[in-house]
C-alpha cells in the first residue's frame, strides 16, 4: 500500500514539474523585471582588483524561553579580505556578543514583544540598536506567519538584523575606503518594522563614502511565474552559457523596502549552485559596466576556497565565527539559572513559565 | 621566547596544545608553560590532526584535488583551519623559591590558554652532578639533544639495581660501554662485567681499555687473553672452587646423583671432585651412579682420568692441581678495590658462562654478608654485576625451577651494597617481584607491545601514556625512569666510539705531560 502510494506521489510531482518552463522572475509590485535569457548573462572576466571586501554575519540561540520570554545569546562577526588575504580591522572589534531578552507585555490591549539588549562588553553598546526600536505588536503582519501570532523567540533575529545594519554603517564610516565593498549575509530587503531606519543610515553611509553595499544569500525563496524556483530556472538557462563565471540581473527594486538590484551569480567554475546577489541600486547610477563586472570579479577572488567553491570565503569565515553552537547553551543556561535562583521571586516566575512550555518535552519522554 | 603552541583543552593526563603553524612538535618533546611562580614541564606523547572543517568536507576537498578537479581551488587560511593538536602530560612543576628552581611532582593543571615554548638547558639546571656520578647521556627533547648532561648518583642507582631494556640494535651495548666508562675511575664502585660477546674491553677497537685510568682500574679475564697486555689474565678456575650447587647450573642430576655429590663434598670439602673421579665409590654410593657423574663431569668440565688413573683437566677453564685456585679471590679483591673486572665468556658455552658468573657472584655475596655481620660494610665499595640476556637467570621459568644467585641478589643485594645491572630484550618474562626491585630502568626502543606494557607497568614514574613514545625511540635514545629522579628523563646516549675519543682527547688536553700508557 505504501509502495503504491509513493509511486502515485512521484507521478503527480513529475506531471506538475515537467510542465514548468523557465518563465519570468515573479515579484510583486515595485520591481523592474529582467528576462532570464542567455543573452542577459554577463561573463565575469578574471581580474585582480585591489578592493577590500568586508563581510558581516551573525548568529543567535535561545538559552531560556517560554511563551512569555525569550533570552538569547547573540554573536556578530565581521572580517575584511583582499582576495584571500585577511586584513584586520583597525577601528572596530571583529566580534560583538550580547544577550537579548524579549518579554511579552500588554500595551494598547494587545500583546507586544519588547526586546532589550545587553552587550558582554559595555563598550560595544554603540554598535547595537536601541531598545525603543525593538518593541513590536505580536500580530504585526511583517512578523506573523499564516495569521498566527509571531513567535517570541523570533524577535532576537530582528534585533540581530538591526545590529548587522548598524555595524555595516560603522564599517563604511570607519574602516573601509572608497571603492571597497561590504557584503551582508542575506538580501538587502527590509522586512521588519523599524528596520528601514537602520538600513537607510547604513546605505547612506555606503553611498557617501563610495563603498559598494551588497548582500549575498545562501538560499533563495524566489520563484518564476511558472512556479519554478528562480535559481533552478537560472541554472537551466545557464546550460547554454559557455563561460564558467557569470552573473545575470534578475530584477531591480523600486520601492524603499528593497533598494537593490538583484542578480544571480556563479562565482567559480566548480560551484554547484549559483547564488542570489544584491547591490544597492543607487550606486548603480554612476557605475560603468566594467566596474559592475569588477565587483563580481572581486568576489570571485574570494570564492576559491576548496571547502565551498563559489561561495565567498569571507562569509564562510563569518558564519563559522558568529555561530552560537548548541553545546554552548548549557554553559550560558547554567550561569543564568544560577543567578536567577538567587532571586526567589524571579526564580519562581521563571520556573513556572518554563514548565508551561514543556508539554512537548513531556510527550517526547513518554514515547520511546 | 619562541612560541610553539598554546594550551586549548584537555585534562590532567591529557593537556591538549594547538601547535603553531610551521612548527614541528615531536613525540617526546619537552615543553615549558611559564607560570607566575615558576614553570611546568610538559611532554608530548601523541599528535593528532585537527581541523575546523568537517571530516566529510575534508575528504571531499582531498578528492577534488586528487582527481584533478582542483584547478583554481585552494584552502584559504590553511594555518587557521587545519592544525595539529599535541597531547601532553605535565611531568614536573618547577617553582622558583629563593631564586632557585625546585622541582615538584605536578598536582595541578598549567594555566588555561597559556602559550608554550621548547625546553632549554637553563630550565633543567636543578639537575646537578652528584658525588658518584653515573653518566646517562644528554637530555633529549623529541629527537633534539639539549646540551645538558644527565648524571645519577651511582652508588644509589647501582645498589638498587638497574635494568636496561631494548629490542636488538637499539644501542644496549653502546649504552653500557658509556656507563662503564663514566664509572671506571670511581674507586668506591667495583663493576663485575660478564661479557658473553667480548664487547667491552676493546680487543680490536676502542673500548674500556682505552680509558685514561684503564691501567689501574681494569682487569680483563679471557680464555683467549691478549698477549703482552698488563691486567689481561687467563680465565682459569681450579675445580676446587666448585661445590655441588654450582654444578647444578650446568648439568641435571638425579636425586641419587645429588646425594652422591653432597656425600663426597662433605667427606672431602677441599678436593671432592678429584676424589669422585679417582676413588672407588663411598659407602652408600653405587658404582653406576658414580659412573654417570664421572661422564657428566667429563662433558661439562672437561676432566677425566689419565692413563695412570689420575685426574686430568684438559679443558681451558677448569684446572686441577693448584692452577686457578686464587682466581675468584683475586677477582673479589679487585672489585673491593673499586676496579672494573671484565670476564670474557664469548668462547664458552652458555652453561659454563652462567656457572662462572654464579661462582663469582656467590663469593661476592657471601663475603659482603660477612662484612655486614662484622659491621664493616659501610667502608666497602658498592659492587655491581652486569649480566647480559638477563632472562637466562631471572625469568619466571628459571626462577620457578630453582632460585639462583642473581635472583637472590635482585631481592636482597641492596642490603649488602651489591647490585645487578640486568640487560634484556624481554622484560615480560621477568617476574614482577624482581622488576619491582629494579629501581632504575633505562628504556631504549622497543617495538613489542607486551614488552612495552611490562616496562610501563613496572616504571618508577607514570608512563601509561608513553607506548608511542617508547616505540618511536631511535637508536641511542632512551628514557630513564628511576626512584632517584623526579621525572622520567628522556636522554640520548652518545655513540661510544666518538664519546671515547672525545674523552681521551679531553684527558690529553688537561694532562698533556702524561705519557700515553700502553697496557703491556
Amino acid at each position: 500500500m505504501l509502495h503504491e502510494a509513493m509511486i502515485k506521489l512521484i507521478k503527480k510531482i513529475e506531471n506538475i514539474s515537467s510542465n514548468q518552463s523557465v518563465g519570468k522572475p515573479l515579484f510583486h509590485l515595485d520591481y523592474e523585471i529582467y528576462k532570464i535569457d542567455s543573452s542577459n548573462f554577463i561573463q565575469i572576466e578574471p581580474s585582480f582588483p585591489n578592493r577590500k571586501t568586508a563581510f558581516i554575519d551573525g548568529g543567535n540561540i535561545e538559552i531560556l524561553g517560554s511563551p512569555g520570554f525569550s533570552i538569547q545569546v547573540n554573536r556578530i562577526f565581521l572580517n575584511i579580505f583582499q582576495g584571500k588575504k585577511r586584513i584586520l580591522p583597525l577601528n572596530l572589534p571583529q566580534k560583538i556578543e550580547y544577550l537579548s531578552a524579549t518579554l511579552a507585555t500588554s500595551k494598547k490591549n494587545a500583546i507586544f514583544y519588547d526586546t532589550f539588549i545587553i552587550p558582554f562588553n559595555e563598550k560595544h553598546q554603540k554598535f547595537l540598536p536601541e531598545d525603543k526600536d525593538l518593541s513590536f505588536d505580536s500580530f504585526d503582519q511583517n512578523l506573523t506567519q499564516g495569521g498566527f501570532r509571531a513567535h517570541i523567540s523570533h524577535m532576537s533575529n530582528v534585533a540581530r538584523r538591526f545590529s548587522e545594519w548598524n555595524i555595516a554603517r560603522l564599517m563604511c564610516e570607519k574602516e573601509l575606503e572608497e571603492g571597497d565593498i561590504i557584503t551582508l549575509d542575506g538580501p538587502l530587503r527590509t522586512a521588519y518594522p523599524n528596520e528601514r531606519k537602520y538600513a537607510e543610515k547604513s546605505l547612506n553611509a555606503a553611498y557617501s563614502n563610495k563603498i559598494f553595499f551588497t548582500g549575498l544569500a545562501k538560499a533563495s525563496h524566489l520563484y518564476t511565474d511558472t512556479g519554478l524556483p528562480l535559481i533552478q530556472a537560472v541554472m537551466e538557462v545557464s546550460k547554454q552559457i559557455e563561460y564558467p563565471l557569470w552573473f545575470i540581473p534578475i530584477a531591480e527594486g523600486r520601492g524603499i523596502a528593497h533598494e537593490a538590484k538583484i542578480y544571480v551569480t556563479k562565482l567559480h567554475p566548480q560551484a554547484q549552485i549559483p547564488f542570489r546577489f544584491e547591490l544597492y541600486n543607487k550606486q548603480l547610477k554612476n557605475l560603468s559596466s566594467t566596474e559592475e563586472i569588477e565587483i563580481f570579479s572581486n568576489l570571485v577572488n574570494n570564492s576559491k576556497d576548496i571547502s565551498f567553491p563559489g561561495y565567498p570565503y569571507g562569509l564562510i569565515d563569518a558564519d563559522h565565527q558568529s555561530r552560537v553552537r548548541f553545546k554552548e547553551i548549557e554553559y550560558y543556561q547554567r550561569m543564568l539559572l544560577t543567578l536567577i535562583s538567587q532571586n526567589p521571586k524571579l526564580d519562581k516566575i521563571v520556573n513556572q513559565a518554563i514548565i508551561t512550555s514543556q508539554a512537548h518535552d513531556i510527550l517526547n519522554q513518554i514515547i520511546k | 621566547m619562541q612560541v610553539k603552541g598554546q594550551i586549548v583543552n584537555g585534562c590532567f593526563a591529557q593537556i591538549e596544545i594547538r601547535q603553531k603553524s610551521h612548527e614541528n612538535l615531536e613525540i617526546g618533546d619537552l615543553l615549558i608553560a611559564e607560570e607566575h611562580d615558576g614553570y611546568v614541564i610538559l611532554q608530548v606523547y601523541d599528535l593528532k590532526y585537527e581541523s575546523q572543517i568537517s571530516t566529510q568536507s575534508r575528504e571531499m576537498m582531498a578528492g577534488i584535488k586528487l582527481e584533478g578537479y582542483g584547478k583554481n581551488l585552494d584552502v584559504y587560511e590553511p594555518e587557521l583551519r587545519n592544525y595539529i593538536i599535541a597531547y601532553t602530560k605535565a611531568i614536573l612543576n618547577v617553582r622558583i623559591e629563593d631564586k632557585k628552581p625546585i622541582p615538584y611532582i605536578p598536582k595541578t593543571l598549567p594555566s588555561f590558554f597559556n602559550t608554550i615554548r621548547l625546553i632549554t638547558a637553563e630550565d633543567l639546571k636543578f639537575l646537578t652532578k652528584p658525588k658518584n656520578p653515573l653518566y646517562m647521556g644528554k637530555v633529549r627533547s623529541g629527537s633534539k639533544i639539549i646540551s645538558l648532561d644527565v648524571w645519577l648518583e651511582g652508588k644509589e642507582v647501582l645498589t638498587h639495581h638497574l635494568l636496561i631494556s631494548a629490542t636488538t640494535g637499539r644501542g644496549k651495548t653502546n649504552l653500557m660501554k658509556v656507563l662503564l666508562w663514566s664509572i671506571l675511575s670511581n674507586l668506591d664502585i667495583g663493576m663485575l662485567v660478564l661479557d658473553p660477546h667480548d664487547e667491552y674491553y676493546g680487543r680490536n677497537s676502542i673500548g674500556l681499555k682505552d680509558h685514561p685510568d684503564a691501567s689501574n682500574n681494569i682487569v680483563f679475564y679471557s680464555p683467549n687473553p691478549i698477549p703482552g697486555k698488563l691486567n689481561c689474565k687467563s680465565l682459569i678456575f681450579n675445580i676446587k672452587l666448585l661445590n655441588p650447587s654450582h654444578l647444578t647450573e650446568i648439568e641435571n642430576f638425579t636425586d641419587a646423583q645429588m646425594d652422591a655429590l653432597y656425600s663426597y663434598h662433605k667427606s672431602y670439602p677441599k678436593d671432592w671432585i678429584r676424589h669422585i673421579m679417582e676413588d672407588p665409590p663411598l659407602p652408600g654410593t653405587k658404582e653406576g651412579t658414580l659412573g654417570v657423574i664421572r661422564r657428566k663431569f667429563k662433558n661439562s668440565l672437561s676432566i677425566e682420568l689419565d692413563a695412570s688413573g689420575k685426574l686430568n683437566a684438559r679443558g681451558r677453564i677448569f684446572k686441577a692441581g693448584v692452577t686457578g685456585e686464587s682466581t675468584v679471590s683475586d677477582i673479589l679483591t679487585d672489585l673491593q678495590n673499586g676496579k672494573t673486572v671484565i670476564i670474557d665468556t664469548s668462547l664458552l658455552p652458555e652453561k659454563l658462562e652462567l656457572l662462572i658468573g654464579g661462582l663469582i657472584s656467590q663469593r661476592i655475596l657471601n663475603q659482603y654478608r660477612r662484612y655486614k655481620m662484622k659491621g664493616e660494610l659501610d667502608s666497602k665499595p658498592t659492587i655491581s654485576i652486569v649480566i647480559e640476556e638477563a632472562p637466562r637467570v631471572l625469568s619466571s621459568d628459571v626462577l620457578s625451577r630453582r632460585d639462583n644467585i642473581y635472583g637472590t641478589i635482585a631481592k636482597e643485594g641492596r642490603k649488602f651494597k651489591i647490585g645487578l645491572i640486568a640487560i634484556t630484550q624481554l622484560i615480560s618474562v621477568i617476574p614482577h617481584v624482581i622488576l619491582a626491585n629494579m629501581n632504575t630502568k633505562i628504556i631504549l626502543g622497543n617495538v613489542m607491545e607486551n614488552e612495552r606494557s611490562a616496562l610501563i607497568n613496572s616504571a618508577s614514574q607514570d608512563l601509561s601514556q608513553d607506548h608511542r613514545t617508547i616505540a618511536s625511540l631511535d637508536k641511542g635514545e632512551a628514557i630513564i625512569t628511576s626512584n632517584f629522579t623526579k621525572f622520567a628523563i628522556p636522554v640520548k646516549f652518545p655513540f661510544f666510539d666518538t664519546f671515547g675519543e672525545e674523552e681521551i682527547a679531553y684527558h690529553k688536553k688537561i694532562n698533556p705531560n702524561v705519557k700515553e700508557e700502553i697496557l703491556m
